[in-house]
């Protein structure tokens, strides 16, 4: 106890404690750790004269955390006690205390249990006795026959109670005339069992809590029982997400939770989903706030290791997002991981491995119809015919999907240790994962750390930490999307439309061959059209490339227990995330050495090198209190928050080195970009919520956070975020007691306000100049004078000194409602988000200086109706559950600028170029965000079949002649065969005006279906996902019905073109290279309905007999096959009807992280099919073992 | 029980511990940038703000003002440069208010006027507080000025009136076109202080502005103005120091510095060892391999055309330099058409396309038998090319060295003096502009070379017409003929009787951005779009 000196005793006066103050927390940490050294020891002084038992019990218990269980009845009969020891063990004090008393003990884990002497001594006369107790034992399982260790087990209106041990077994004295056992288990239901005499060895099931009014629901800074929560929250627990295996926990969330619409839209391995919760909250940023263990995280979501989440609490009304205030609009996920339990210990191994089949393919030409076609279109089109084509049988046909897409491999592997003693609980685990992706040069491998450690040192102390580490490392070569900017680079997209045969290198025609030669496309001096197409084979598999994530989230809190109900909570966190990575690609001449011309290929190699970190620190304090005083009940908690993060990135890009085995940027010879900086932002917050609770039906919570934020203005950074929410548990009430039918019944409301200071970046609210980076860079905004370049300095952006968060107004009004005693519960919940401000670099009169300045603009409308119900039904062997959720969304821009209102004022589309649309094409604007209208809708022409003959072209074009003067024409460019659009505005001509809505991206109404059974020792899931209401922009099929450039076109429309000898067709064009009709442009023909249904998950599960199993010390082994994706119900024509918002990328730069090539997701642009990485079946073998 | 208290005192003390301190949490930082309050200390600064003016000129982003804004509309639109690239519509006038040469000037050049005008009071107030001494203090005044001038300059000769902004736009910005008579009487304003301020080109850095620029603007200004005498005034106020260089060659010659006869120029400059491929910096142009043949980079976009070609005189020295064509050497001696490393390729591979007249590795731009067409058999190319582009012998192909940094004279001494001339017959000195005239033709077919040459007489009698050629000759392939035609007012009339294109109505005027129309409704467009 020597460090008791650094505490000053409070007479020292406030100085002292204030340089106290100066000692860091490390001090405050290393004092605890004496402390608890002290307090863990098992021994016992103690100095009583004629005591009580109850009060050297209660005495003992405080020096060692012992629990006594006993009736007090037994007690009264003891003798006093004088007791005078120092330092003695347990034993030594218990030995004192029962000596010449008619009562033993007996100590189960943690517990000292009293119970009468079971043999009198002699000398003491034989009092008229009670009859003898009787002994009842059984088991306690779970409801998958796991057996519970540590469960209590009680007796009714007594003390009497013990633990069940490592088998999930007990033995219990219950007096002779019976009783009612009593048995509980955290975060299981309790169950009460009357018990008699007759009563045999008992085997009794606990169902775990979380479909029940009793389930805990953590909610920011603390927990609420689910019954008493005022706003909507939904959750998630460890069942449910081991149901499906998933690589990241937002796949987890998919068809889970009403409300929130998880899009798997990129199925690359390690690729990240795109979620939303209750509709688009943004023109910006939509991303939700994570908050993990406590601790609100800004990226590294990757972290967490799906298998070690216990619960996923999704935050959906400002009633309950409130307390997260200017980050809180889009909602907040809670992900809570699991801990140790109180007693005993748990071994889990999981581990599986999926097969992934080889995904769908587009029936494109082979090499003998495609160059039939060019033959065919060589004279029209003025195509210069290659003399190989002419001899078609002598071609290698290579269709690009076949040679790039493979069967995938999928492993997952976890171990676990979880347990503990009544003072120390911890949660250790492993894991690693591993997947081939399904395209050739795809993979992500990852490995997961967790140890979480609480630790219970006095009644008055408890610390919880956790620590988690994560290492990923992955690459998608071939991504979803087409051909990005000038870079060689290919997606998913372009396989589908490469010419089906190449003859440009002499050595091979294969895409490679036995001795290693890759096949290319002849050079521009040999084919002018064919010379930009690659060997996407030969990127992938020449091409070097890394990309390593490495993230720790480290949190630890101490809470004390001031008073009772009273408690302070510090917590602590550190989060930092590193990603860094390399790209090389060797030089190729071969191109050169065969033609003297390089043509697409690089005759030098290139090499980029990427480091990113970021250091985050967050600190908490708060204080919460909970009392109860006769019918009322109040729980407070408030406290303050500071977040800070600082961001390091540095990378450099170039062209040459000395040699492709010399992967060393040193040896770069062109430089091309070199950028390094470091930025840093900050949070700093003060937040209250108190819920107050009035004869267990009348329920209040208010909210507020004061949020602070360096995005903004000092005068600017301050927002107060307000929430108030009312529930009535309507089933307490007098007329609705008794009434069987309804087994409980709430309806509750809240309103409050949230906000978003997402979507923009640091600083543009300041004018900051800078040097535009050095003179290498493109960006540069120097000059030459004299032959010598001199650097320039210019402001960076428009500052806008008014920027602040965004602000949502979210209604909730809703009802819980179960019937058949629980067994079918009902959540419905109306919707409403109003949110406006939006952080956008939006279009200004360029007047400014600027094309874009940082603006708070426009508000949208998400309505809707949530809708969730359970069904739980359990018989003898046969017991299932069917949870069904579904949610109705419905989004309306209700203004933009005050400037800006008109249809073409703010064109929110994204201007395609990051989804790999070419350069001047009519794709660059396919949607348009308009007032009164869904977010993003699709914005073309309306089709009107196709033109049969030149007549009723001459026709219109007289029309136009007539209006505009000689040359006008009604579709410039159309000849027969060509698609006929239809004039909208009725001014004879089609131009960009006749462009209308083609519907929007965003469902009307998605969900999904759950069931769960057991069968004796099978279980079974079967999980359906399903959106309706939405359209899908099929870009890849219009890629498929284009023959510009000699791409390869779908065998159906090869087979359905129109030709002047096969008129009458009003869906498919003439095939032509030169389109000047531009025939596939956004129209109508593209906007398909992109409603589905898919069976995401069927799985069985097998358990073993657990007697089998005992003598190898398992306690439960499980074995089970599953699939996903085996179906999809769709009228889609494309490939996969799973389009959320795809990932864009800036220039050539289609791999490294986030600020080095990644756009942001814009919600202008969802719903589009660019040719997306395929989703395709999977089918898993997996295995649970418990020791 | 002690330590109990003493950790629920230090538990209080922790509680109000991040308010007490955070009073300054809340700042964020951003190494790359520098906040506008820490800078303008010392004359370096004030310096890089004005460099920056300059680089608006660069291709920045998508944005190649020199080759779309520039150079196409001075020569696709003048007819005798073709397109063979995407933009072959340039050819019959069928471009949109979407294409980026027009929404490249528009937002370049004003982002330049935005920065102008912001660092006019910046220079002012670095002034006062004598950071800046007088002299650099009118020279960056003077930079500034001239290139605010400029700009509004180069937006009215394209888009007619525009809007004028003279101060840092702090308002919404929807702000109306103004006349074009406005604009120019502005440039005519900007220019005079300019020309008052700034040293002329002995006193300051090549690539600067300088008085003989300012004035050589001023008097175009004026022109446009139809101040025609006060032109010819502004005009006989340039320092003597320009001269016309006796080689017309000369004047497109790779080099590093301004010729004698450059009056303004921009700049590029590719570091030796820096990259000349994509990934460049953007003191680099493309204008070189954009326009070259095929046949040498495997790019190429555009051809000239055989009507220009035919058009000059004989012994007009001005047509080789300008273009050539089937049988025709590289006029540089920088240049010989058979080192480069495609032609000797496709010699060695025995491509027709590479064998010269007498059967040797080609030193020509194609033959007459074989011209140099291009591989896309849907649109031959017409064999010609405009060499006063063509003249880095460093960008040799279309991958890796497609870029060069030859700088590109906007305003040089033979231009001015047809415009001289013009400016002088159309304030009533007939003999005057004859005699300007005459210097022009005269170094054009080598007399100031060699004294003895005989200039012909010009074909044209019509003073008009005469000065009207000359413009199409001394600055065809640059990047001022359009704007100078529509100066004259003959413009429709003049592309109609040399190339017997009518000119749709109204698309003398380049359109307003389309960008520009939707972000700022206030904005009319041109009546021809």
């Amino acid at each position: 106890m020597h460090l008791r000196a650094l505490f000053v005793p409070p007479k020292a006066g406030l100085t002292k404690a204030l340089l106290i103050m100066k000692f860091t927390a490390t001090i405050l940490l290393a004092a605890c750790l004496q402390v608890s050294a002290t307090g863990n020891s098992q021994t016992i002084s103690l100095s009583e004269n004629n005591a009580s038992l109850e009060k050297i019990f209660r005495e003992v218990k405080r020096q060692t955390s012992y629990d006594f269980w006993y009736e007090s009845k037994l007690l009264k009969q003891a003798k006093k006690v004088d007791i005078h020891v120092t330092n003695v063990s347990l034993e030594q004090v218990l030995k004192i205390c029962f000596e010449n008393q008619l009562l033993t003990y007996s100590i189960a884990e943690k517990t000292i249990i009293v119970k009468p002497r079971a043999t009198p001594p002699e000398e003491i006369v034989t009092p008229p006795s009670p009859p003898p107790p009787i002994d009842i034992s059984g088991k306690i399982t779970d409801e998958e026959g796991r057996p519970l260790v540590g469960a209590s087990v009680k007796v009714k209106g007594t003390q009497t109670g013990t633990t069940t041990d490592a088998n999930g077994n007990f033995t219990l004295q219950v007096p002779d005339g019976g009783g009612v056992l009593v048995v509980s288990y955290v975060g299981y239901q309790t169950i009460e069992m009357a018990v008699s005499k007759n009563t045999s060895s008992l085997t009794m099931v606990l169902k775990q809590a979380e479909s029940n009014v009793e389930e805990v629901v953590v909610v920011g800074y603390g927990t609420q029982k689910r019954k008493d929560l005022t706003g909507s929250v939904s959750s998630i627990g460890a069942t449910m997400i081991e149901k499906v295996p998933v690589a990241t926990l937002d796949q987890a969330i998919q068809g889970r939770a009403a409300g929130v619409n998880v899009t798997n839209n990129d199925a690359a391995p390690g690729a990240s989903v795109f979620i939303q919760i209750r509709g688009i909250g943004s023109l910006g940023s939509n991303t939700p706030l994570y908050v993990v263990d406590g601790y609100p995280i800004t990226g590294g979501l990757n972290a967490i290791n799906p298998s070690d989440i216990a619960t996923i609490d999704i935050l959906k009304d400002a009633s309950a997002t409130a307390i997260y205030g200017n980050r809180a609009s889009n909602g907040v996920v809670i992900i809570t991981t699991k801990r140790g339990k109180k007693n005993g210990v748990e071994v889990a191994l999981d581990a599986l491995v999926s097969f992934q089949s080889q995904p769908e393919m587009y029936d494109v030409l082979n090499a003998q119809e495609w160059t039939s076609l060019v033959i065919e279109r060589a004279p029209i089109d003025n195509i210069q015919v290659l003399p190989e084509w002419n001899n078609p049988s002598s071609l290698h046909s290579i269709d690009w999907q076949d040679e790039v897409y493979r069967t995938g491999l999928k492993q997952n592997y976890n171990l676990a240790i979880r347990g503990g003693s009544e003072k120390v609980q911890s949660a250790f685990s492993i894991g690693y994962f591993d997947q081939d992706g399904v395209v050739l040069g795809s993979d992500f491998k990852r490995f997961n750390l967790s140890l979480n450690l609480d630790y219970n040192p006095f009644k008055w102390l408890r610390s919880s930490s956790s620590v988690k580490y994560a290492r990923g490392s992955g690459k998608t070569h071939i991504g979803t999307g087409g051909q990005v900017g000038d870079s060689e680079e290919k997606g998913i997209l372009d396989l589908s439309f490469l010419p089906p045969t190449m003859t440009g290198n002499k050595l091979t025609d294969q895409v490679k061959d036995g001795k290693g030669n890759y096949g290319f496309y002849p050079p521009a001096n040999v084919h002018f059209f064919l010379y930009n197409y690659g060997n996407p084979v030969y990127d992938a598999e020449t091409d070097d490339i890394k990309n390593e994530s490495d993230v720790f989230l480290g949190t630890t809190s101490l809470e004390f227990t001031i008073l009772d109900g009273l408690k302070f909570k510090t917590n602590f966190g550190i989060s930092t995330n590193g990603k860094s990575g390399y790209l090389f690609k060797p030089s190729d001449t071969r191109s050169l050495d065969q033609y003297g011309d390089p043509g697409i290929q690089r005759a030098q190699s290139t090499y980029s090198q990427y480091a990113n970190n970021s250091f985050e620190w967050l600190w908490e304090n708060t204080i919460s209190y909970t009392k109860t005083f006769g019918v009322h009940s109040i729980d407070f908690v408030g406290g303050v928050s500071a977040q800070e993060n600082t961001y390091r990135q540095m990378g450099v890009k170039g062209f040459g080195s000395i040699s492709d085995v010399l992967r060393d940027v040193g040896s770069i010879q062109d430089v091309t970009d070199l950028i390094g900086n470091q930025q840093t932002y900050s949070f700093a917050s003060q937040f209250a919520r108190i819920n107050y609770k009035l004869m267990d039906r009348y329920l209040i919570t208010g909210t507020v956070r004061r949020d602070g934020s360096s995005k903004f203005a000092p005068e600017n950074q301050y927002g107060v975020f307000p929430s108030g929410s009312i529930a009535w548990r309507v089933k307490e009430e007098s007329f609705l007691k008794d009434v069987q039918a309804i087994a409980d019944l709430k309806i509750r409301a809240s309103y409050g306000e949230v906000g978003n200071q997402g979507g923009i970046g640091l600083f543009q609210y300041l004018a900051q100049y800078s040097t535009g980076g050095p003179q290498i860079s493109f960006s540069n905004y120097g000059y030459p004078f004299g032959g010598v370049y001199q650097s320039g300095l210019q402001l960076a952006a428009l500052p806008n000194p008014d920027l602040k968060w965004e602000t949502s107004k979210m209604t909730d009004i809703g009802f819980d409602i179960a019937f058949l005693r629980g067994a079918l519960t009902v959540t419905v919940d109306y919707y409403r988000k109003e949110s406006k401000d939006f952080l956008l670099n939006i279009p200004v009169p360029t007047q400014t200086g600027f094309t874009t300045a940082a603006k708070n603009v426009g508000s949208i409308r998400n309505t809707g109706v949530e809708f969730a119900i359970d069904y739980r039904k359990a018989k003898k062997d046969f017991t299932y559950g069917i949870n069904l959720n579904f949610t109705t969304l419905d989004n309306e821009l209700l203004s933009l600028t005050d400037n800006l209102t008109s249809l073409s004022g703010l064109q929110l589309s994204s201007d395609g170029e990051g989804l790999g649309f070419p350069a001047n094409s009519s794709w660059r604007q396919y949607s348009l965000t308009k007032i009164g209208r869904p977010v993003g809708e699709f914005y073309g022409y309306k089709a009107a079949g196709i033109f049969q003959t030149q007549g009723e072209i001459d026709a219109l074009n007289a029309a136009a002649e007539a209006l505009y003067g000689p040359g006008a024409t009604y579709q410039s460019g159309a000849v027969p065969g060509d698609r006929k659009f239809i004039d909208i505005n009725g001014d004879g001509q089609i131009t960009g005006d006749d462009r209308v809505s083609l519907g929007r991206p965003i469902p009307k109404i998605f969900g999904g279906l759950n069931v769960d059974a057991t069968y004796k020792a099978f279980d079974f899931n079967i999980f359906f996902y399903g959106v309706s209401g939405n359209r899908i922009l099929n870009y890849q099929r219009a890629s498929l019905e284009s023959f510009g450039g000699l791409s390869n076109i779908s065998r159906d429309y090869y087979l359905n073109r129109w030709t002047p000898n096969k008129t009458g067709g009003n869906r498919y064009t003439r095939v032509t290279n030169e389109d000047n009709n531009d025939n596939n442009r956004p129209s109508d023909v593209y906007a398909e309905d992109g409603s589905y249904l898919r069976l995401r998950n069927i799985q069985v599960g097998y358990t073993l007999p657990a007697n089998l199993l005992s003598r190898f010390a398992i306690t439960r082994l499980r074995i089970y096959v599953s699939a996903q994706n085996l179906f999809t119900i769709t009228g889609y024509s494309g490939l996969d009807p799973e389009i959320g918002l795809p990932q864009q990328y800036d220039g050539a730069t289609r791999y490294g992280p986030a600020g080095f090539g990644e756009l942001p997701r814009s919600v202008g642009s969802s719903g589009v099919d660019v040719g997306n990485y395929p989703l395709s079946r999977f089918y898993t073998f997996g295995l649970n073992v418990t020791f | 029980m002690k330590i109990r208290q003493s950790i629920y005192l230090l538990a209080l003390v922790l509680v109000l511990l991040p308010p007490l301190s955070c009073k300054k949490f809340l700042e964020q930082t951003d190494t790359s940038n520098v906040a506008a309050d820490a800078l303008f200390k010392k004359p370096e600064d004030a310096i890089q703000l004005v460099n920056a003016l300059y680089n608006t000129f660069d291709p920045f982003g998508n944005y190649d003002i020199m080759k779309f804004s520039f150079y196409y509309i001075n020569n696709y639109l003048t007819l005798d440069q073709i397109n063979y690239g995407g933009d072959r519509n340039w050819a019959t006038f069928q471009f949109d208010a979407n294409h980026q040469a027009f929404e490249g000037l528009w937002n370049q050049f004003y982002k330049g006027i935005s920065s102008a005008n912001a660092a006019l009071p910046i220079i002012a107030k670095m002034r006062d507080e004598n950071i800046l001494d007088q002299s650099l203090a009118d020279r960056l005044t003077g930079e500034t000025y001239f290139l605010r001038g400029l700009f509004y300059y180069y937006l009215a000769s394209t888009f007619g009136g525009v809007p004028l902004e003279l101060q840092t736009v702090t308002d919404n910005g929807l702000h109306p076109r103004n006349t074009q008579d406005e604009v120019f009487a502005s440039v005519e304003s900007d220019m005079t202080t300019a020309a008052g301020l700034l040293p002329t080109k002995e006193n300051t850095e090549d690539g600067r502005a300088t008085k003989g620029a300012a004035l050589g603007y001023l008097g175009a200004a004026q022109m446009w103005l139809k101040k025609y005498a006060e032109a010819v005034n502004t005009f006989n106020q340039i320092p003597n120091t320009y001269h016309l260089l006796p080689k017309y060659i000369d004047i497109h010659e790779y080099r590093n510095g301004s010729s004698e006869e450059s009056i303004f120029e921009v700049k590029f400059l590719i570091p030796s060892g820096a990259t000349r491929s994509w990934g460049r910096s953007n003191d680099a142009n493309w204008l070189q391999s954009f326009n070259m043949p095929e046949e040498i980079t495997g790019l190429g976009f555009e051809s000239a055309s055989p009507n220009l070609y035919a058009s000059f005189e004989n012994g007009d020295t001005r047509k080789l330099a300008t273009i050539i064509g089937p049988g025709d050497q590289h006029p540089s001696p920088r240049i010989e058409i058979k080192d480069y490393s495609r032609v000797k390729q496709g010699f060695a591979n025995g491509d027709p396309r590479y064998v010269g007249t007498n059967g040797q590795i080609i030193n020509t731009a194609g033959t007459v038998a074989k011209p140099w067409i291009g591989s896309d058999p849907s649109e031959l190319r017409s064999g010609y090319f405009n060499v006063k582009t063509w003249r880095d012998p460093l960008v040799v192909n279309g991958n890796d060295s497609l870029f060069g940094d030859q700088g590109v004279p906007m305003l040089r001494l033979g231009e001015v003096l047809v415009s001289k001339a013009e400016a002088q017959f159309k304030s009533g000195d007939v003999a005057g502009a004859t005699a300007t005239i005459q210097l022009v033709r005269d170094r054009a077919w080598g007399k100031l070379e060699n004294p003895s040459v005989v200039v012909p007489p010009p074909v044209e009698t019509d003073v008009m017409k005469i000065i009207l050629d000359e413009y199409r000759h001394e600055i065809n392939g640059e990047n001022s003929l359009w704007f100078d035609l529509r100066r004259t007012g003959e413009l429709i009339q003049y592309i109609k009787d040399k190339h017997g294109f009518q000119i749709p109505a109204g698309r003398d005027l380049m359109p307003i951005p389309a960008s520009a129309l939707s972000t700022n409704p206030t904005l009319v467009q041109n009546p021809g779009y």
